[in-house]
């Protein structure tokens, strides 16, 4: 693969990714709800299967092009009504899901869509397949039993059963068109600047290949037809048919200027008489592009020229797949400077200079949407700050003149703006969760078949705020704790008709702001964990001794299930079970600085909450200072901080020192020593005590003095440090010295009797 | 157009002979001017623990905090206070960027490639490995710096 195709193929599997997330739970929600499906949602799910068609076809990847294809076909009979949403049709869509994501793969690394076993073609068929049979049970259900109206009418009236009909389609239609039609046309700008460049024929059929879709799956016809006739043309051009020149680019243009106006009529007026007239243009200019090739190919000027003749021609174009002009070259029937001469004239009538070998690479996306409110917002807080700023340069006080009580005001109007100004530059960088909800919709569904268990999963808060990279990273756990809390929480349908519960388990995954914390709840019906169970296991493991087991708070006890290899469920299923898995979940959620909670009530299931802070950006701090070093400790772990006397302290024999603070004793870690700093105090007396905990821990640290709390910008350190002990980043001060930020929990690991 | 152009034949081979010299003690060092960012007068340096000595700690460049190499102490030559003709060559390599403390830094030469040769295998010269090759510029000769080398191979700073 060289470096271009690779471009259009990446971009292609990261496009067929994310259309296969979407897809999937919109299908599974299909399946589960048993009623006629949604119009709308069905219009999604085709449009999302065929642009995928669309760019396999045009990469040439034709096992996925396809299936896709069958995919296509069995929605466009769930419109119509020719067949049933069957959970086994479903299945069979999902499992094409799952194999298209396991090609994409391949395809990504090779460049080559081989099917080498078949196995698309049978799943292809086999869709196909169920597709029929529900057509034939569909059929039978309408005529020959008229005692279940209520199914077949839900199936003949399907395309609006639920008030969905295709004017409500056209909204979504107009907007992504619009969108479509935009893409193509810089596509085909760049091309006109750089007319060797082949990823941007790519992008453009590509969007007019959606584009060509929705209209067809909308019935426009004549709308389609235009899309088409440009398709036409742009694959030509794709296969090098025809010359890449202005006119063919500007004809090119004109069709999507005439589709946007045909896409302005909608919704009231769809006929697009125009179209015809159009088309013939198209393929007008077609044809000449086409002939003009031809006059341009190297061996019929250098005919026209009188340097070879045409039987020496043919000869040369039997030879493989080679420029003629080399093979010519190489056969001394043509000199090189002939050959140079031939090949400038050629370039000169395809109006393309020879060396112009630049390429425009398409950069991988790393943009994200943003709400155009938030950018609103932020404008005007930029605007305010304008001002502001001018009110504090002109007060009179500042140009040495007049009172200083306008100072403040303004200073205080300054610190309102700028913290504004924080939270909306922060609040760009968040994105709603429901992505990373909706991906658990299959997970759920998948175990829970698998264990032949019921189970329905709830979402809530959906909308919920969350930075981009936490977004990301809970993705992982919440996969671990969704299929732990089918696995092992909720009981067999059996077993919870005996309890007297419902035989559905409920699962509710919810999101919500709480103080300057994201959580993130996952709430089962089911058994609960057991405390003697995990207590037993605990002592067995050696986490805890069994005289210390009864003293422990539940919330402690829960907290051992995630610890690494710890598990007690009696089977091992392939699902969950072997204690791989919990401690993962935990180690994640901490590179986020979150915190899990566990709560469970025997036989009525259990709660986990992630505790995830809102931003990792921004932390309130402490200022400490130790010898000529400043350190800042996170506040959320600080508990207090006090001078020792000298009669609370005990030394141990192996030099450690033990602090009693309110009848508790706590090791002290002197940060002079634990960094190798010359401190400004040795005696404990004389400096400060900062008692820090972390997941019920807590030591004291002991600096040469507090300096003050400060709101924290934090910057990571570069990687080029290595991994320096228990410090999680930096910050820059106001005055510009830079502050090290304490990893209080690496610290406490650090200290070998923290209590 | 015609500027995204040239900026993309920056990375060709027109650029490879230029070089940024600078002065350690009695010998006058050259570094691939690709790698440089910028020079900076003597910044106030935050030290950082548990870092190999040659590190001197990070500095603030504009809200940015990058850390700092004493290159005398990289190349284990004997250490002299710094002084206002001491500076600061931000480098940039591979996804670090870091500050180089030198003596000084003198000026920015063309050596063709053709006047460079092999760096000589002297056993026991500490600065060696840190060697792409030496540059004759008329009489003198310029060591030139592998940067790479400089920042350590894989990003663990070691000695």
């Amino acid at each position: 693969m060289d470096e271009e195709t690779r471009e259009i193929v990446s971009s292609f599997v990261a496009e067929s990714r994310e259309a296969i997330d979407e897809v999937e739970p919109l299908l599974i929600e299909m399946s589960a709800s048993g009623e006629a499906p949604n119009a709308d949602v069905l219009a999604k799910v085709f449009r999302l299967f065929h642009s995928m068609k669309g760019s396999a076809g045009y990469l040439q990847f034709c096992s996925i092009e396809r299936v896709t294809h069958r995919a296509e076909t069995v929605l466009v009979d769930l419109r119509t009504g020719a067949a049933t949403p069957t959970p086994a049709l479903i299945e069979a869509l999902c499992r094409v899901l799952d194999a298209v994501r396991e090609r994409l793969a391949q395809v990504a690394e090779t460049g080559i869509d081989e099917d080498k076993a078949g196995e698309f073609e049978t799943l292809g068929l086999n869709l196909g397949e169920l597709s029929r049979k529900t057509v034939a049970s569909a059929g039978s259900v309408g005529s020959s039993s008229t005692t279940t109206p209520a199914a077949a009418a839900s199936i003949v009236t399907q395309p609006t059963s639920d008030g969905v009909s295709l004017s409500d389609l056209i909204e979504p239609f107009i907007v992504e068109g619009r969108d479509l039609l935009d893409a193509c046309e810089q596509a085909l700008l760049s091309l006109e600047t750089d007319p060797e460049a082949s990823a941007p024929v790519a992008t453009a059929f590509r969007a007019l290949h959606s584009f060509k879709g929705n209209c067809g799956f909308l019935g426009f016809g004549e709308i389609e037809r235009l899309a088409h006739a440009a398709e036409t043309l742009l694959e030509a051009v794709k296969e090098g048919d025809v010359t890449r020149s202005a006119n063919v680019i500007g004809a090119l243009l004109a069709t999507v200027d005439a589709l946007r106006t045909a896409v302005a009529r909608l919704p009231g007026d769809s006929a697009f008489p125009e179209a015809a007239i159009q088309v013939a243009a198209l393929v007008k200019v077609e044809a000449n592009a086409r002939s003009n090739m031809a006059e341009t190919r190297i061996g019929r000027i250098l005919i026209q020229r009188g340097d070879i003749s045409s039987d020496d021609l043919i000869e040369a174009l039997v030879v493989e797949e080679r420029p003629v002009g080399q093979v010519l070259a190489e056969r001394g029937l043509l000199s090189p400077a002939q050959l140079d001469a031939a090949l400038v004239e050629q370039a000169q009538r395809r109006g393309v200079a020879p060396s112009n070998e630049t390429r425009t690479v398409e950069k991988p996306q790393t943009s994200l949407r943003v709400d155009v409110g938030k950018l609103d917002a932020l404008m005007d807080l930029v605007g305010e700050l304008i001002i502001a700023e001018t009110a504090v340069i002109h007060a009179p006080s500042s140009q040495g003149a007049g009172d200083l009580r306008d100072l403040p005001k303004a200073f205080a109007q300054l610190d309102r703006i700028t913290r504004s100004l924080q939270n909306v530059a922060m609040s760009l960088r968040m994105v709603p969760i429901e992505a990373t909800f909706r991906k658990m919709i299959r997970v759920v569904r998948d175990v829970a078949n698998k264990q032949g268990k019921r189970v329905t999963l709830k979402l809530e808060g959906e909308e919920t705020e969350v930075d981009k990279t936490v977004a990301e990273i809970i993705s992982d756990p919440l996969v671990h704790l969704l299929r732990n809390a089918v696995d092992h929480g909720i009981e067999m349908p059996a077993v919870r008709a005996q309890r007297g519960k419902p035989v559905e388990g409920t699962l509710k995954l919810s999101a919500s702001h709480v103080g300057g914390e994201i959580w993130v709840r996952i709430q089962d019906d089911g058994g609960g964990i057991s405390r003697a169970r995990v207590l037993e296991k605990a002592v067995e493991r050696g986490l805890t001794s069994a005289a210390d087991a009864s003293s422990l708070t539940d919330a402690h006890v829960y907290a051992f299930i995630f610890e690494s290899g710890f598990s007690t469920a009696a089977a091992v299923t392939d699902i969950s079970g072997r204690g791989v898995g919990l401690d993962v979940v935990k180690r994640q959620i901490e590179r986020v600085k979150g915190r899990i909670d566990v709560s469970s009530v025997p036989e009525q299931g259990t709660t986990i909450t992630l505790r995830i802070p809102l931003t990792m950006a921004i932390i309130e701090g402490m200022l400490v200072r130790v010898g000529d070093t400043s350190f800042t400790i996170p506040l959320l772990c600080i508990r207090e901080s006090m001078v020792p006397r000298a009669q609370d302290v005990t030394h141990l024999a192996d030099g450690e020192e033990i602090v009693r603070i309110r009848g508790q004793l706590l090791p002290v870690l002197r940060m002079h020593r634990f960094y190798g700093i010359e401190p400004r105090h040795e005696r404990l007396e004389d400096g400060i005590l900062v008692v820090v905990e972390d997941g019920g821990q807590a030591v004291c640290l002991f600096v040469d003095e507090l300096i003050g709390q400060r709101q924290t910008v934090i910057k990571g350190l570069s990687g080029f440090l290595g991994d320096p002990r228990a410090l999680s980043g930096c910050t820059v001060l106001g005055d510009g010295r830079i502050s090290l930020i304490l990893d209080v929990a690496g610290l406490i690991n650090t200290v070998p009797c923290a209590a | 157009m015609e500027a995204t152009r040239i900026e993309e034949e920056e990375p060709g081979e027109s650029q490879h002979a230029k070089f940024l010299t600078f002065v350690l003690g009695a010998e006058t060092y050259a570094l691939d001017i690709r790698h440089v960012r910028e020079i900076i007068g003597m910044q106030k340096i935050t030290t950082v623990p548990d870092v190999p000595p040659f590190i001197k700690g990070v500095i603030n460049l504009r809200g940015k905090v990058i850390p700092v190499m004493d290159v005398r102490a990289r190349f284990r030559l004997p250490l002299r206070d710094y002084d206002d003709r001491t500076c600061i060559i931000v480098i940039h390599v591979r996804e670090w960027s870091v500050g180089l403390v030198v003596d000084t830094v003198s000026e920015v030469l063309d050596i063709p490639a053709d006047q460079i040769e092999p760096p000589p295998r002297v056993a026991g010269a500490t600065s060696a490995r840190f060697l792409d090759g030496m540059g004759k510029v008329g009489e003198r000769v310029r060591l030139l710096l592998n940067a790479e080398a400089l920042l350590g191979a894989s990003g663990e700073v070691t000695l």
